[in-house]
């Protein structure tokens, strides 16, 4: 696997803009993924994320914007170093699992003889040595797809796209599968993962886009994002209902503990303070971070009250 | 990096060549050729040399052997039928009278048996007897030469004897508008008769290949895996690839119908007597054969790519695609006017109509019925509107090659190809 320099991002997108006859799908959307990096793609349905995947891939055109591969605009050398899963599966189901994955590899570049070694590992990584000889058509919809990716992934890709790559695959799969990204990253490819999974985006991502209605919303580490989304909620384990206590607008029976939500103003310290004073023993005292399916519903959300005022 | 075109040939010819639907096809021209080559020896065989023919006629000791009982008076009161008896491998054995012929009859001495009445020369009427459920006799011909060689040879020389039989053969000759010679036309039709089944041959071939592109695409469509290629390679690059391919699959079937049914030709010519004679296709020929089958399976495989592209799955694309099958096989319905007037308004306006040249311009050049320059603008015509169509259905497939369970509009469609 051949990396770009650390300093030059494997794929760069400026200002890209995709308008489908009088609907516009991405409106001048930027974005970069970096070697060993995984980045997570997240947005409602119909928000443009594959039209953006597809420009990034150079399957698609963009009306505006532009794409850089590997520090230079997209060649065909540059397309074979793309592993792409997409969302709508797709391989030749009369074929044989072997024969469907060597012509792709080829496709990419890659010899024959050589694709062939590599498949045998993958085959033993992913578990899938006892259904390599079977056409496509005899596989189970979970064993269809860890072929796919095997395929995705056969040559050594430095840039991997993968759209909704844990659907319809059990909780052992997922775990397969997931290790075989995060090794990826490991041997240094830029990874961009879309899914609505805001679970498999906490758990893999090092950064999170997310786009809706065509345009990005928000871009930066999770944790970076957490800490803007955390706002001044508190979370409390003690022994004494915090309700009333300085800066305390509402508390709220919280599983072990207590959910507040602090007065405009009020500080956690001063929060902390007002139940020592009480006489609490505290056990936990933490800021309370939204999980990103929280912020994912609360800027949709947002963003569907400011349609729905444009239009009034 | 090897060629991604040549690498989608490569899988496209692999996997269309592997298919069972291919190779039944491909195997059924040359499994009925055998069939028919078998059933017409067993045929002969059974029929014992009863219509001799050729090089292999049967010599008169085993020729058909039918009895005639001669009760006829000729004007001068003698009888009609005594010499002439051996004619075209039938044996006509003279009896005394019915009995004894129906005697040797039902002793299968003969295969049937013939009565010439007293007043036969006035009413030309013959019985012929023979055994229930059986078809034995004389051929038409044979019966018709024996009645006229005893009922004129004495008043007429052999060659009027043979006109009288066979009264004429027909030839016809045209002459063009400055009165120089078209066409020498043969009795039969043969050069044309070979032309329509090359021209059938190739239209067939054409279609098929043609019709595993669509299908392909329509295929790759249906399985989402278009998305993977497009990440691979560029559309024009799966097109030619698939174009290059299902070509040379085309062209491997064509070959295999073509080598059988030469093959099948030859050996039942030493069956039975062909009507035609058989010869070597000159070069000419074949490079004209080669040049409508390259050119016509690139302009309709293309054009059957571009409906597979703005189709949603198989069944739609098979429908349309009657709408391209339809104008290729159309010179089919005018082979009368054709076979007529091979040079007339309609074969040159057919010659030059793209849906319709590879088969008309075959056929025209078969019967000799076009110039070299007229077969090379026809040729030339189709070349253009092949490269025009590969044009516009690159640009169809940049624009629709993902566009997965719905159809596009033809307003759109018309933009994308004005516009690309």
């Amino acid at each position: 696997m051949t990396s770009a320099p650390a300093t030059l991002p494997t794929v760069l997108a400026e200002g890209l803009s995709k308008r489908f006859g009088s609907t516009v799908a991405v409106r001048n959307v930027s974005l970069s993924v970096s070697p060993a990096e995984i980045v997570g793609l997240v947005g409602p349905n119909g928000s443009g994320k594959t039209t953006t995947i597809r420009m990034l891939l150079d399957i698609l055109r963009p009306d505006e914007g532009s794409v850089a591969l590997f520090g230079a605009p997209v060649s065909a050398e540059a397309q074979s170093r793309i592993g792409y899963l997409p969302e709508e599966r797709g391989l030749y189901r009369s074929l044989r699992v072997v024969p469907n994955m060597l012509y792709l590899a080829e496709l990419k570049g890659m010899r024959r003889e050589h694709a062939l070694r590599r498949a045998d590992e993958l085959f033993a990584r992913l578990g899938l040595e006892p259904h390599k000889g079977k056409k496509i058509s005899e596989l189970s919809r979970g064993l269809g797809q860890l072929v796919q990716f095997a395929t995705t992934i056969l040559h050594g890709p430095d840039f991997v796209v993968l759209d909704e790559p844990f659907s319809g695959l059990d909780p052992v799969n997922v775990r397969v599968m997931k290790d075989a990204v995060s090794q990826l990253r490991t041997e240094g490819a830029a990874i961009m993962f879309s899914t609505h999974q805001m679970t498999d985006v906490e758990e893999l991502c090092d950064r999170v886009i997310m786009i809706d209605r065509g345009t990005v919303v928000l871009d930066g580490p999770l944790l970076d994002i957490k800490r803007r989304f955390a706002g001044n909620d508190l979370f409390v384990a003690t022994d004494q209902d915090p309700q009333g206590a300085a800066g305390v607008l509402e508390s709220r029976r919280d599983g072990a503990g207590y959910a507040l939500r602090l007065a405009d103003g009020s500080a956690p310290e001063d929060v902390l303070r007002s139940l020592l004073e009480r006489g609490a023993r505290i056990d936990r005292f933490e800021l309370a971070t939204p999980s990103l399916e929280e912020i994912f519903l609360r800027l949709v959300d947002r963003d569907r009250m400011e349609e729905a005022r444009d239009a009034e | 990096m090897r060629s991604k075109t040549w690498l989608v040939a490569r899988h496209e010819f692999a996997v269309t060549t592997g298919r069972l639907g291919f190779r039944i096809f491909a195997a059924a021209v040359p499994v009925l050729a055998l069939l028919a080559l078998i059933g017409i020896g067993v045929f002969e065989a059974v029929r014992g040399g009863d219509e001799p023919s050729g090089s292999e006629r049967q010599p008169a000791a085993d020729a058909i052997r039918v009895g005639y009982v001669d009760l006829s008076v000729g004007e001068d009161g003698r009888s009609l039928f005594t010499s002439f008896q051996e004619q075209d491998g039938v044996s006509f054995a003279p009896y005394r009278d019915e009995g004894a012929g129906s005697a040797a009859l039902q002793a299968e001495e003969i295969d049937a048996l013939y009565v010439f009445p007293r007043d036969f020369l006035q009413t030309g009427l013959v019985v012929r007897m023979r055994m229930e459920d059986s078809d034995g006799g004389a051929s038409t011909d044979a019966l018709r030469r024996f009645v006229l060689s005893n009922l004129v040879a004495e008043k007429v020389g052999d060659q009027e004897l043979e006109r009288v039989v066979r009264p004429y053969t027909l030839a016809t000759v045209e002459l063009s508008e400055s009165g120089t010679l078209v066409e020498e036309d043969g009795s039969d039709g043969a050069e044309f008769l070979f032309s329509f089944g090359a021209g059938m041959l190739l239209i067939m071939s054409v279609l098929t290949a043609s019709g595993y592109l669509l299908q392909g695409l329509s295929e790759e469509k249906e399985n989402r895996i278009m998305e993977v290629l497009l990440s691979s390679l560029r559309p024009e690059q799966l097109m030619f690839g698939k174009l290059l391919g299902l070509g040379a699959a085309g062209l491997l079937q064509m070959a295999a119908w073509t080598a059988s049914l030469v093959a099948f030709l030859l050996l039942l010519g030493r069956i039975v007597d062909l009507p035609f004679e058989l010869s070597t296709p000159s070069a000419d020929t074949l490079v004209v054969a080669l040049a409508y089958f390259l050119l016509g399976y690139a302009f309709f495989g293309t054009v059957q790519a571009a409906l597979g592209v703005i189709t949603t799955n198989q069944k739609e694309a098979n429908n349309i695609a009657v709408f391209v099958v339809l104008p290729a096989v159309s010179p089919f319905w005018f082979s009368a006017v054709l076979f007529e007037h091979p040079d007339g308004i309609l074969a040159q306006v057919l010659s030059l109509v793209p849906f319709t040249a590879p088969l008309t311009g075959l056929l025209r050049f078969g019967a000799g019925a076009i110039s070299p320059a007229g077969t090379a603008l026809s040729l030339g015509v189709l070349a253009a509107f092949t490269a025009l169509a590969v044009l516009l259905t690159v640009r169809l497939f940049r624009a629709y090659l993902l566009m997965y369970g719905q159809r596009p509009r033809v307003g759109h469609i018309l933009q994308t190809l004005w516009r690309g």
